[in-house]
């Protein structure tokens, strides 16, 4: 049976750290009086080094380059069936 | 034993803050003919209250030996700050300097459609855009473009009010 996860796959998969892509800030209002898609990019090609500091509680408000969160094992289904969510 | 897939992890956001997260996706060389290079697809999570602050957490189930690359956008009151990270291993890194944008209002005394951005078969797509109010992405109606034989999105935004919208695009 195909899971969810292999039907993703056919057309495309998840970026990882080899792929280099712009985050984009769309100026929607310029759309629309020019008729344009173009807008504004609001780029942010700064990278900051700083030593690695593995949070496991992080304000969202405090997020800066360098810094690092605990990531767990177990998708959703895992941990809703587990318990230990919801 | 049920093998363990995806991993999970938490951001808390302070009042008057809601974050929420986007994956990077990259399509296949053989459909980039059709389709963006890169779309984005939003991660589920599940929340909790914690005193004044609302903890969130994230699940990514698909998670890549080379990493998967995320786009955190917290709202605030008139802005957003954008951060990059990628989950990799046991831990997510923010990879750049966060970067704010100033949200957007639409002045115009009719609804308005913003249109022509391009879906994936997965619903994956290179434009998203999102009411800062709810954080909920604007759902699109879905057409089918005859001159250009693709799926494409079409928007209706509401006059006088703020939206946040971004591209991912190939540098």
């Amino acid at each position: 049976m195909k899971t969810m996860t292999e039907n993703k796959d056919y057309i495309e998969s998840p970026a990882g750290m080899n792929d280099n892509f712009t985050i984009v800030g769309v100026e929607m209002q310029e759309y629309f009086d020019k008729q344009s898609k173009e807008g504004k990019a609001t780029k942010n090609n700064t990278e900051m080094k700083t030593p690695n500091q593995i949070k496991r509680e992080v304000l969202s408000t405090e997020l800066e380059a360098g810094m690092s969160i605990v990531a767990e094992n177990g998708g959703k289904k895992q941990t809703k069936r587990d318990g230990e969510s919801r | 034993m049920e093998a363990i897939q995806g991993k999970h992890f938490s951001i808390t956001d302070p009042e008057g803050v809601r974050t929420v997260i986007y994956e990077v996706y990259k399509t296949k060389k053989e459909y980039l003919n059709e389709y963006p290079k890169y779309t984005v697809g939003r991660l589920e999570f599940t929340e909790e209250l914690v005193g004044k602050y609302n903890k969130k957490t994230f699940y990514v189930e698909d998670p890549q030996d080379d990493g998967n690359q995320l786009i955190i956008l917290s709202f605030g009151e008139d802005k957003v700050i954008i951060n990059n990270g990628i989950l990799i291993g046991d831990e997510v890194k923010i990879t750049k300097k966060p970067s704010p944008f100033k949200f957007e209002t639409i002045y115009a005394e009719e609804p308005v459609e913003y249109k022509e951005f391009q879906y994936t078969p997965n619903l994956k797509r290179q434009i998203s855009i999102i009411d800062p109010e709810t954080t909920e992405e604007i759902k699109p109606t879905l057409y089918f473009d005859d001159k250009t034989n693709e799926v494409k999105g079409k928007c209706k935004l509401k006059p006088y009010k703020s939206y946040f919208a971004f591209e991912v695009r190939e540098k």
